[in-house]
């Protein structure tokens, strides 16, 4: 069986699934971070195998956007994490009831 | 080729979720993103191939696993799994991604569109990226720069 656009699909669908479990059931907020690298990255397996797909560099750009906004993400959220960690000396997300310091 | 690395990313990802150890996780986190590499690079995106390893497995695994051990959390307990209703309403969900996702793999194909020579080589997606797109493109970069102010404004110890 030739390889098709669903099985990208599928592959992308199931990699989805994993992150959005994890970002709903993980306490630790460097692994809710990871699980949202996870669901980006199936996104862009969307984008690209339907650029594939149409013949067109659309998709590929747009994917290269989603990664430059993946690690701008990275980026602040680590940030924000040490900021936590230095104030609360925790990164679990249950015991984030106070923003201000 | 495309099971190998599809296996590389799902058990990479499952191990970043399932596993509570922060580390092992981001390890796992690594191997799926090479394995996502590899998909792009059957789907004729060498350049995203590239930009993967080099920025993803490179640039932000090392933030992450730099700021893991920075921050050293502790172990979390089990994953709170608990309630019937909500249980009830994972499993159907669950049952219903699992129908449409193996009527997808089932399904496979679907026409292509003829393959214009070059498709994915680095002169055809410059082309893309620095024409039609080069607005957003520059939008990205201000972007960046906006995040690399607000780490550093974030991150700075208060005197």
């Amino acid at each position: 069986m030739t390889v098709g656009v669903g099985h990208y699909l599928a592959l992308a669908a199931l990699l989805f699934c994993i992150g959005a479990f994890g970002v709903v059931l993980r306490r630790n907020f460097l692994a809710v971070l990871m699980s949202l690298e996870i669901m980006l990255n199936s996104a862009n397996i969307v984008f690209v195998a339907f650029a594939r797909q149409a013949g067109g560099h659309a998709g590929q750009v747009i994917a290269f956007f989603v990664m430059a906004l993946a690690a701008a993400e990275v980026a602040t959220g680590l940030a924000l994490a040490i900021a936590w960690f230095r104030v609360a000396r925790t990164v679990n997300v249950d015991e984030a009831g106070e923003m201000k310091h | 080729m495309f099971y190998l690395f599809a296996a590389v990313c799902v058990g990479g990802a499952l191990i970043a979720v399932f596993r509570r150890e922060p580390v092992v996780g981001a390890v796992g986190l690594i191997a799926m993103l090479l394995g996502v590499a590899g998909v792009f690079v059957l789907l004729h995106a060498h350049f995203l191939a590239v930009v993967q390893v080099l920025v993803y497995a490179g640039a932000v695994m090392v933030l992450i696993v730099f700021v893991i051990f920075l921050v050293d959390p502790r172990r979390e307990g089990p994953l709170p799994l608990r309630g019937i209703i909500m249980k009830g309403f994972g499993a159907i969900a669950a049952v219903f991604i699992l129908l449409e996702v193996g009527r997808a793999f089932l399904r496979g194909g679907g026409s292509r569109a003829e393959l214009p020579a070059g498709f994915g080589s680095i002169e055809a997606f410059g082309e893309a990226l620095f024409g039609a797109w080069l607005l957003p493109f520059e939008l990205v970069s201000a972007l960046l720069v906006v995040a690399m102010v607000a780490a550093l404004v974030l991150a700075k110890r208060r005197t």
